[in-house]
């Protein structure tokens, strides 16, 4: 369970380093973890872990020839770009000149870098190998991840997704868990699928951004600078009116309507949205189905999902843009 | 009625004892050589269940005993085990099972078969050595054969009462029932005095309130999958529209585009994003059962574990706790039935004491003879069924006890027309003086000398015609 565990998180750190030209991943397939890139060309992982890698590093060289193993094996099948051994040990060779390199925060390293002595031992490793791996593209990588305090073992990856989503400028408290635990589990997943080829799209892994950072009580919080409700009452609305709010901005056929609408207006500017918003609401009473409401809560809740509607709009073309969705 | 003789059987021992008609005397220099136990073979030939004395195992012999009913008929009984008798009458061998038949085994030679005299016969004729000289009108005559004067006149007046008494038992059960759920709910109070935190530590509770929880929790998550499904539906059906019109559009450069769904733009956005939105929300769903599923495993594991003595004790208490009903509402449902009880209680007394000729009868004979051995002050009709036995006390209570037994054997004798054998077993006791003995034997020889009596002693008493039977060391020496 633990090694599975480092494999999912492992794959996590690879899809994010890989983001701008990441196709699919999966997990458990010809090896641990898979990265097809957008031209044909793939990552390829061995991620083997060890429970208590600070102190035990008994085995880590047999660990690290079987990954030479593996990776040589699976090389010849694919078009591959990097060959990682992905490891949680500070020393995966058990080798004092190189084990500096690892020492501290997660690191990477290509075998080019490795001291002489480090890289013999690999030698050593390639020629019991028939048709060993081309060391070019070769690289050590490890992540620090042990003990059984969750907040401890996924510090350096959550650190990781905070990072990815700080460079979208996505600013969500609780992000960074709720894609860890979405990503793991759809990793995990994937994982137990025997046909090889059912992998992870980049939408997949993306698009559970998209649906967190545009989420009920997240994004429409913002509409309330285009109502005339005081804080009370408008949460009072947004949440009693939530589905409906939802639902609203999730139907195709009403939210092309006011898309549609809003670009061919052409405003421009930061407010561009309250003004459309502010000028037109009362033009979609009828779409949007809340003719029968009161009239205070029937106008608010209009300006509300119109709102809601274009900031989401804005907000996926935002999210795929930086990440060549 | 007398008996003739029994005759006991032991292995390869036997010895028979005769008695005569009138006044026999089992005798003995000292105590402890089979006085008490020849009383108690007697008994046990005439179909009783008795206890064996210390010495002699009645099961293990085989007892024979020649009862004369006062018609002239000869009863042959023969028991060799405890739990079956042969009697032979004439031609006729009849074998009764005991205790269960014994009622129609005593019918031949008591010549009744109503349950309330046959219950209560042998407290009339038979006076035990260490009960029998204290019991005036209810109590254990010997092991467990027990005699009541209610259920005795009842029987000798033909006055039925089993219906209420009946009532009065279930009655008399459920009494005792709601004295066991009063203490309960006297510790539920005394619980709840000292601070009911129990309750919410209860680790049960706690799970069930988590799993219902959980389990709202659920019922939303999956409503909004429901709704996130509606909506996911319209759009893959926009989708489907879309691409099933085949429509075509022309572009200023005069180009003509076919409108699919892949160049809709924000339509594959809208399925994208539902599908995401739906995914998470099935985890969530997942992660939601896997939660409840684990909580009433933990819940099935902490039923199956067994207690230490601590959490016994905790559980019971939270069982008490819980216990709806308090001290006063169960208080209220006492007092109602000890009301009932009462009125039963009332009513059989009524149906047993008004207008009965037997209780006249009785109390006129106890007044006599009480009168007759000095102890007849503060004795009226209703001091037949008194339980204030402590203001009767050693001699006072011998002689009163004798003058009850005397009252019943006469009028014995007038319902059934049978004159029992009279029986005493050590009838000097322990605080009676010469004179007081010779008084109430003065009584036998003057209105009992048609009554087979059998006197076991170590003393000699002035009977006319005393038939002697001398015990060496032990009974069958």
């Amino acid at each position: 369970m633990f090694g599975f565990d480092f494999q999912s998180n492992a794959a996590i750190i690879l899809m994010i380093e890989n983001m701008e030209v990441l196709n699919s991943v999966r997990v458990e397939g010809d090896e641990d973890i898979q990265l097809e890139l957008n031209d044909g060309t793939y990552v390829l992982a061995q991620a083997k872990a060890v429970v208590n890698a600070s102190t035990d590093t008994s085995n880590v060289r047999a660990k690290a020839k079987k990954a030479m193993e593996s990776l040589s094996e699976v090389a010849r099948k694919y078009a591959v770009k990097e060959l990682i051994y992905f490891t949680n040990s500070p020393d995966p060779l058990k080798e004092e000149t190189s084990r500096f390199l690892f020492l501290g925060l997660p690191s990477r390293v290509p075998y080019d870098d490795l001291p002489e002595a480090a890289k013999k031992l690999i030698d050593e490793f390639l020629s019991q190998i028939d048709v060993p791996l081309n060391t070019n593209k070769l690289k050590f990588q490890v992540l620090p991840f042990e003990t059984d305090d969750d907040e401890q073992r996924y510090k350096f990856v959550k650190q990781k997704i905070s990072d990815f989503v700080g460079e979208m400028n996505i600013i969500y408290d609780g992000l960074r868990n709720k894609l860890h635990d979405v990503w793991l589990l759809m990793l995990d997943n994937n994982g137990t699928k025997t046909k090889r080829d059912i992998t992870l799209k980049k939408k997949d892994i993306i698009w559970p951004i998209i649906v967190y950072v545009t989420g009920h009580g997240i994004l429409d919080r913002n509409a309330k600078y285009c109502t005339d409700l005081d804080e009370g009452e408008f949460y009072e609305i947004e949440r009693k009116y939530g589905k409906l709010i939802q639902d609203r901005s999730e139907l195709f056929d009403i939210v092309t309507r006011i898309v549609t609408d809003y670009t061919e207006k052409h405003l421009a500017g930061r407010d561009a949205i309250e003004r459309f918003v502010n000028e037109y609401w009362k033009d979609y009473i009828e779409v949007l189905g809340i003719t029968t409401l009161e009239e205070t809560i029937r106008d608010n809740l209009a300006k509300i999902i119109l709102y809601t509607i274009l900031r989401k709009r804005f907000e996926i073309d935002r999210i795929k843009k930086s990440v060549k969705l | 009625m007398n008996i003739n003789y029994v005759t006991i059987r032991q292995g390869i021992l036997e010895k028979s004892f005769t008695f005569s008609k009138g006044n026999n005397l089992i005798h003995s220099e000292k105590n402890s050589v089979g006085k008490t136990t020849l009383m108690r073979v007697i008994l046990y030939s005439l179909g009783y269940t008795v206890p064996s004395t210390k010495m002699f195992p009645l099961e293990k012999c085989e007892i024979e005993s020649e009862v004369v009913s006062d018609e002239g008929r000869i009863i042959k009984l023969v028991r060799s085990d405890a739990s079956y008798i042969v009697c032979f009458e004439g031609d006729e061998v009849q074998t009764y099972f005991l205790p269960q038949q014994q009622a129609k085994l005593q019918l031949k030679f008591f010549k009744t078969d109503n349950i309330d005299i046959i219950d209560n016969l042998l407290g009339v004729f038979y006076l035990d050595q260490e009960k029998g000289w204290t019991l005036l009108n209810r109590g254990v005559v010997i092991g467990s054969i027990h005699f009541n004067v209610e259920d005795f006149i009842q029987g000798l007046s033909g006055r039925d009462c089993s219906e209420l008494k009946k009532e009065k038992v279930k009655l008399e059960t459920e009494l005792e029932k709601y004295e066991q759920i009063s203490n309960v709910t006297k510790y539920k109070e005394s619980l709840q005095r000292i601070g009911g935190s129990i309750l919410n530590e209860n680790p049960d509770d706690e799970l069930d309130s988590q799993i219902e929880m959980k389990q709202i929790e659920l019922n939303l998550a999956q409503n909004e999958l429901r709704r996130i499904d509606y909506s996911l539906k319209s759009n893959k059906q926009v989708k489907s529209f879309v691409d099933s019109m085949k429509l075509t559009v022309e572009m200023p450069d005069g180009k003509l585009l076919r409108v699919t769904s892949e160049n809709i733009v924000g339509l594959n956005d809208s399925i994208d994003y539902l599908i995401a939105k739906r995914k998470i929300q099935a985890l969530e769903c997942n992660k939601l059962m896997n939660s409840i599923l684990q909580l009433r495993e933990q819940k099935k594991q902490n039923s199956g574990v067994l207690l230490s003595v601590d959490s016994i004790a905790d559980a019971f208490d939270e069982m008490i706790q819980k216990f709806p009903y308090g001290y006063l509402k169960v208080e209220s449902i006492k007092e109602s039935l000890k009301r009932q009880l009462k009125e039963v209680k009332k009513q059989i007394a009524s149906r047993t004491k008004d207008n009965n000729s037997v209780l006249n009868s009785l109390y006129i004979n106890v007044i006599r003879y009480a009168r007759e051995l000095g102890v007849d002050e503060g004795v009226n009709t209703n001091y037949l069924f008194t339980s204030n036995l402590r203001v009767l006390s050693g001699a006072l209570l011998h002689k009163t006890v004798f003058a009850f037994r005397l009252a019943y054997i006469i009028e014995v004798e007038k319902i059934l027309g049978v004159k029992l054998p009279i029986m005493l077993d050590s009838p000097s006791g322990k605080e009676i003086d010469p004179t007081n003995v010779q008084k109430m034997i003065d009584i036998l020889k003057k209105d009992f000398d048609e009554h087979q009596i059998i006197i076991a002693s170590i003393f000699e008493y002035d009977l006319p015609s005393t038939y002697r039977i001398e015990m060496q060391r032990s009974l069958l020496e």
